[in-house]
């Protein structure tokens, strides 16, 4: 298989720890590696997790802020055609 | 202004939700593993650019309180706390995802580098100003007191970067001065992963402030309308 193409699936591999693929045969043997038990994989999943997670976090409550001004709106429009009924459409 | 960004926006997402793929799909596929780190290299595509983000955010709110002291205004008072806001949250993110990639590249999580003490002391003078702006009623001189802060805390900021040069210490060196350099194809994926952040960022800043513009315009209606149900309860 072309290496361009054997490439996504080694880094598939090298992200789950089922394939040793050179380079990183060479970094499980760096001495950082022999100091830590949690494999590297592991480590990439959970902080690209708490990165979507910190995203959508963040949008969902700019959206309950959108959310809770658009219902004050709606109260605003009801008060004012409480207050002024004969300028109703 | 508003009304031109706004019509702007929703490609503006597109086009960032479409680099966020690109970004990933390289930084997985295309850019190989790190011969020296392994598979935890692959933190380094979004703990940088996240780096950046911060800063951006943080620039934003110091510039942005600068003027705000040259000339009060309520717009730069807003452009200055949702600067801080995404820079705390980004902020937040490095000081995550740095540890974690220090725990496999180092063995320990953390160590008082210069250069992690200065972002430590950065999420805290700004973590100071978002506390401070939450917690405290929007007055004129809360205003001006948080105006101060920021611009006293940007200073962190040139003292962060310039601190490995100038102090030495653990953290990574890659692009700047000292360090090894980029191989072609991680070098096109952190680009894209960068540019990607940038319009996350973007994106980001501008639906925040776009709220608080909104909620400031309801706080203005909830007044005009006490004033006109006291004018029509008066005639």
């Amino acid at each position: 298989m072309p290496h361009h193409l054997l490439k996504p699936l080694l880094s598939l591999g090298a992200l789950t720890g089922s394939v040793a693929i050179p380079a990183l045969a060479m970094a499980q043997n760096s001495v950082a590696a022999k100091e830590t038990s949690v494999h590297g994989g592991v480590l990439v999943i959970i902080t690209y997790l708490i990165l979507w997670g910190m995203i959508f976090g963040f949008v969902a409550l700019v959206m309950m802020r959108q959310k809770k001004a658009a219902q004050e709106l709606s109260a605003l429009e009801k008060r004012l055609d409480s207050l002024f009924p004969e300028q109703e459409d | 202004m508003i009304k031109r960004m706004d019509r702007v926006f929703p490609y503006l997402m597109a086009l960032s939700a479409a680099l966020f793929i690109a970004a990933l799909t390289m930084a997985f596929f295309y850019a190989d593993v790190d011969s020296r780190q392994g598979i935890v290299q692959k933190i380094f595509y979004i703990h940088v650019p996240s780096a950046m983000a911060c800063y951006a955010g943080f620039i934003l709110c110091s510039v942005a309180s600068l003027v705000y002291l040259l000339r009060p205004s309520t717009a730069w008072d807003m452009a200055a706390r949702t600067g801080a806001d995404l820079g705390l949250l980004f902020c937040v993110f490095v000081l995550v995802s740095g540890p974690i990639w220090g725990y496999k590249a180092w063995g320990t999580p953390w160590v008082w580098d210069p250069q992690l003490t200065a972002t430590l002391v950065l999420f805290l003078l700004y973590g100071g100003y978002v506390a401070l702006r939450m917690l405290s009623p929007n007055t004129h001189t809360i205003r001006l007191i948080g105006a101060v802060l920021a611009v006293f805390a940007c200073v962190d900021i040139p003292f962060i970067h310039y601190s490995i040069k100038n102090w030495e210490g653990q953290h990574p060196v890659v692009e700047r001065e000292g360090g090894g350099g980029l191989a072609a194809d991680i070098a096109a994926s952190f680009g894209v992963s960068m540019l990607a952040f940038l319009l996350l960022f973007i994106t980001l800043y501008w639906l925040l402030l776009r709220t608080r513009l909104l909620e400031l315009r309801v706080d203005a209606l909830h007044l005009e309308l006490e004033d006109l149900a006291i004018s029509a309860e008066l005639a």
